[in-house]
């Protein structure tokens, strides 16, 4: 329990986050999920694909997402898609906001000049 | 699809799609699919932490963690029998001995609403209102030791007068000092009770009625039975309310059988036949016991609360009742002794106790030695627990490598924990399994092992009332042992194992010598084990002395060769004027049997179970000219009638003086009847020493006299002689006694015969003699006093042997412990041992050091469990005889025991170490 934990505390607030962002669209599998936060960050974060399964099923639990079989005819096989439901989109929002004020918090410790010269 | 096929498919569709861009990207095939697998990481990891996500981990790792656990199990048979056996001698021990203190103290009597039932006593310093000492001593009550029993007056007066108890119901035990012979069927025990025993108790027959108020007269022949006997003396039969019952001589018509679990109200001494207490009179040799006023043996007195009275309510509405009757009783006693009344006397205080459980002389007669035997189990199980922890440690040496990859492979140090308690708790799974199921097989004849504990008062072998099946609350007991077993030899082996310098641990080889072998651990473990073992063995052997003295004491008598056969010649149809004659009869005849040397008789036989209940009391008071006692108990002694020849036979030496002779017995009766013989004193009778010692200090004993019947005739009785004292227990001091002539009036007799060789050879013989007096006087209760001497010491007897038997398996234990440490320390220091001999120690200098590695512990065992012994001593004490609980030469006994066979556990892996190749072992480095 302690290893999940450790990964949980570094990785849960950002990479929740980051899932529910990427569903905010439309519905994609976990492969997809991977991919579209790795290629929208430029590979800057690199998504341990270990890790997002688990988080995964834990939103599931949580009920902000869902998940379907259905079958994608590009590839002529079923893959399990995940969605957003209305209770992940109000998480989602939280989720920014508090983001916003901590980074912004954190920026202003970091860069003090810089920080108060924007406001 | 289920979750776990759901997650995999998933992870594999994962990987698919990863390979297929890495091969979009120009990778081949197998690279791809293996480039993509790293990229996901380790499977089995993801899916734990799935799972931890669905919050059923744990379930899945309990489910991991016990296959695990099996699969050890199966691959160490060796170490899992052990380990087992061990569990199930120590978790069955303690659930077999807890079922029946469950038994003993929780459960509730199998009546109506046994909460509402209270039993009474009650104390009083000074009670003249008791004629002697014809009362039964009740329970201590604070401090208070309570009488039992009330007179039949003061029992009606508190039945008639109470407003408080719904019923307040009456019973007797006559015991076997007045046993009721019932023809065709042997001897039972009669319970008289009152018309509202039933009603009160709220119980029902199985089979037919219960008895009634109306029942209970004087002319009642209505009998109700228990159901065990009614099994056991008419085999169940459906039709027996169309029998009747021979009760000393009197038909009485069967009404009823009670159900199965009902015994009355006192466990200890469970009925088998039922009679209202109107037909007391045939059990009875005297006055009416229910118009006797002084006689306080006849009613044990319980009832039934009304509702919402509180205990004080009703014990301040019972007690002026039962003052009432005590004062009467004063002014009755005063009239029938032709005395002035005596005023000076304490009003009887009265005590209400709680009966929803039965009388407590059961518990307290058990619970000494049970909570004893409990306190000895709990040893057993914590040597256990230290024996099987000891191994885990050894097992977990063995398996250092195995836990440190794992925890190197990224286990956490707390799930390996959790994975070693698993297996901890499945071998106590199995272990308290097996256990319990000894102890249930147990639990059948163990209502028989609470009998044996019995105080010989209520006769050995006796069944009592004590239901002894396991409930939950023992079932909850045993799984608890279970597991906190589990957690105590569990817990201490995986902390330390998995508390593992990494690298090391997995570069080193097998033997290491890295880690020191001065672990305190193991060595802690030996010490309790010895320490624990020890105690065991000094408890074993203060018993073993015990029996032994008590057989070895002298009792003033030759009890070896000797043979008791009991006569009760009133329901052979023998008028009490012509018993006199019938008994010398009856010696007559024996004399004459080849192979006997001396026959006689008495109504009180030494080590017999007679006369410490009921009626006929053993002690009488007697007075002197010129003695004034200041309590009731300085003019008091047992009283003993006897025929001719009873000294000799017993070998008792005669002091001064004579035995009586076949005309002594006569005297009196030729006296009254006019014809006095001037030679002889009318009444004579023999004291022992004591009796001369204590009340005719300075003068000729040959000279006295004194009087039973008093105050009017104080110098009717002549001593004619005087003899050496003997005790009727081991146990007691030797007390005054007095011997009379054995008159007409005594209903049941105990011949003695002394024999020249085996007496139970002559049981057949004798019943034929007795034939050839009366045939309508059997011979009954033929025993010896050797065997009643020892179902006496059956509490002492079986403490022993569960004693020895418990300590020969704490011995044992604990030598399978000491040699799992000095293995496992071998084992350790393979390498070193090897270097020392290379270097040229001898082999025996290599013993020496292995077994000098237990000295220590050992040692700091034997001197703790010593102290153990000592300060557990004082609970002991009372059940000892003459050896103290410090006995210095049993204590050096069971260290020397210990020492002899550890040393042996001990010398195994020590000539094991002896042994070692020395190149072999540090090649293997």
């Amino acid at each position: 329990m302690t290893t999940s934990a450790k990964r949980d505390a570094l990785l849960r607030g950002t990479l929740d986050m980051l899932i529910l962002r990427t569903l905010q669209w439309r519905p994609m599998h976990g492969h997809d999920i991977a991919k579209h936060i790795q290629r929208t960050t430029e590979d800057v974060l690199q998504v341990e694909h270990g890790s997002l399964y688990p988080a995964l099923h834990r939103l599931r639990r949580k009920g902000w997402i869902t998940a379907a079989w259905e079958w994608q005819k590009a590839l002529n096989r079923e893959f399990k898609f995940y969605n957003l439901t209305p209770g992940g989109r109000r998480q989602l929002a939280t989720e920014e906001a508090q983001w916003r004020r901590v980074s912004k918090a954190i920026a202003r410790v970091m860069w003090p000049a810089l920080g108060t010269s924007e406001d | 699809m289920n979750r776990e096929d759901d997650l995999d498919k998933e992870l594999r569709d994962h990987v698919d799609l990863e390979a297929e861009d890495r091969m979009d990207a120009g990778l081949p095939r197998s690279e791809a699919r293996a480039a993509a697998a790293r990229q996901l990481g380790s499977v089995a990891l993801i899916k734990e932490d799935v799972r931890e996500a669905w919050g059923t981990a744990w379930i899945e790792r309990m489910r991991q963690d016990l296959a695990f656990a099996a699969r050890l199990m199966r691959k160490t048979p060796g170490f899992t029998a052990t380990a087992v056996l061990t569990l199930a001698i120590g978790v069955g021990a303690s659930t077999a001995i807890f079922s029946q203190i469950n038994a003993v103290f929780w459960k509730t009597l199998p009546v109506d609403r046994p909460q509402e039932l209270r039993s009474l006593a009650w104390f009083g310093q000074k009670h003249p209102f008791v004629a002697g000492t014809n009362v039964i001593a009740g329970p201590s009550v604070a401090g208070i030791e309570t009488f039992g029993s009330f007179s039949y007056p003061a029992y009606k007066e508190m039945r008639d007068g109470t407003r408080t108890f719904s019923q307040l119901a009456c019973w007797a035990d006559l015991g076997e000092a007045r046993p009721v012979v019932m023809r065709d069927v042997g001897f039972g025990t009669v319970h008289f009770v009152s018309g509202n025993y039933f009603d009160t108790l709220g119980v029902r027959a199985a089979i037919g009625r219960i008895l009634t108020p109306e029942d209970d007269t004087p002319g009642t022949t209505a009998a109700v039975l228990s159901e065990p006997f009614w099994r056991r003396s008419f085999g169940g039969r459906a039709d027996i309310l169309q029998h009747t019952i021979d009760l000393n001589g009197k038909a009485f018509a069967i009404v009823g059988v009670m159900s199965r679990g009902f015994f009355g109200i006192d466990p200890s001494t469970i009925p088998d036949v039922i009679v209202a207490t109107g037909a007391v009179q045939l059990a009875a040799s005297t006055v009416n016991p229910l118009q006797n006023p002084v006689l306080w043996q006849m009613c044990r007195v319980f009832g039934r609360l009304r509702s919402g009275v509180t205990d004080q309510q009703a014990r301040t509405d019972v007690e002026p009742w039962l003052r009432q009757a005590a004062d009467d009783a004063v002014t009755a006693a005063a009239t029938m002794q032709r005395r002035p009344r005596e005023n000076d006397y304490d009003a009887p205080r009265l005590f209400l106790l709680d009966a929803e459980r039965g009388l407590g002389t059961l518990r307290d007669a058990v619970s000494t030695p049970l909570l004893i035997l409990m306190a000895v189990v709990v040893a057993i199980l914590l040597i256990a627990c230290a024996n099987i922890a000891g191994l885990l440690i050894v097992r977990g040496a063995a398996r250092e490598r195995e836990i440190a990859t794992r925890l190197a492979l990224g286990a956490s140090r707390g799930r390996l924990i959790r994975q070693l308690l698993t297996e901890s708790l499945l071998l106590s799974a199995t272990g308290g399994a097996l256990g319990v199921a000894l102890a249930y097989a147990f639990a059948r004849t163990s209502a028989t092992l609470i009998s044996r504990f019995m105080p010989t008062v209520y006769g050995a072998d006796r069944s009592l009332g004590v239901i002894v099946s396991p409930d939950a609350r023992v079932l909850i007991f045993s799984a608890a042992v279970t597991i906190v077993t589990a957690l105590v030899f569990g817990g201490l082996p995986a902390c330390r194992s998995t508390r593992i310098a990494l690298i090391s641990s997995i570069k080193r080889s097998k033997t290491g010598v890295g880690r020191s072998s001065r672990l305190p651990a193991d060595k802690l473990l030996v010490a309790i084990q010895a320490a624990l073992s020890v105690l065991l063995m000094i408890g074993a052997g203060l018993f073993l002395r015990t029996i032994t003295n008590l057989r070895e004491t002298p009792l003033g008598y030759d009890p070896g060769g000797l043979l008791y056969a009991r006569i009760e010649p009133r329901t052979g149809g023998v008028p009490s004027a012509q018993r006199a004659a019938f008994f010398e009869r009856a010696v007559k005849r024996f004399e004459t049997i080849p192979g006997i040397t001396s026959v006689t008789a008495t109504d009180n036989p030494p080590l017999g179970r007679a006369a410490t209940i009921f009626l006929g009391a053993p002690a009488a008071r007697f007075c002197m000219p010129g003695m004034t006692p200041h309590a009731e108990r300085d003019a008091s002694a047992a009283l003993a009638g006897v025929a001719p020849r009873y000294f000799e036979t017993l070998r008792t030496p005669v002091v001064t003086g004579r035995e009586f002779d076949w005309l002594d017995g006569e005297a009196g009766n030729a006296a009254s009847s006019g014809a006095p013989d001037p030679s002889r004193p009318r009444f004579p009778a023999i004291v022992n020493e004591a009796f001369a010692r204590r009340f005719l200090a300075g003068k000729n004993p040959l000279d006295s006299r004194f009087g039973l019947n008093c105050p009017s005739q104080p110098s009717a009785i002549q001593i004619i002689g005087v003899v050496a004292d003997s005790k009727n227990l081991p146990r007691q001091s030797s007390s005054p006694r007095i011997y009379v002539p054995m008159g007409g009036s005594i209903n049941v007799v105990t011949l003695i015969l002394r024999t020249g060789g085996r007496p139970e050879a002559m049981i057949p013989t004798v019943r034929r003699a007795m034939a050839d007096v009366s045939v309508n006087v059997p011979t009954f209760g033929e025993t010896t006093p050797i065997e009643l001497r020892e179902q006496q010491m059956q509490q002492e007897r079986l403490l022993t042997n569960l004693l020895i038997a418990f300590g020969a398996v704490a011995l044992l234990l604990s030598s399978i412990g000491i040699y799992g440490m000095l293995a496992y320390l071998v084992t350790r220091r393979t390498s070193e041992i090897g270097i020392r001999m290379a270097l040229g120690a001898r082999p025996a200098a290599v013993v020496a050091m292995v077994l000098r590695e237990s000295i220590g512990p050992v040692a700091v065992g034997l001197a703790l469990g010593a102290l153990t012994a000592i300060v557990a001593a004082r609970w002991v004490n009372t059940l000892l005889f003459g050896v103290t609980a410090y006995d210095p030469r049993t204590m050096a006994a069971a260290a020397l025991v210990f020492l002899a066979i550890a040393s042996l556990a001990a010398l195994l892996p020590a000539r094991r170490a002896s042994r070692i190749d020395p190149l072999g072992a540090l090649r293997a480095e």
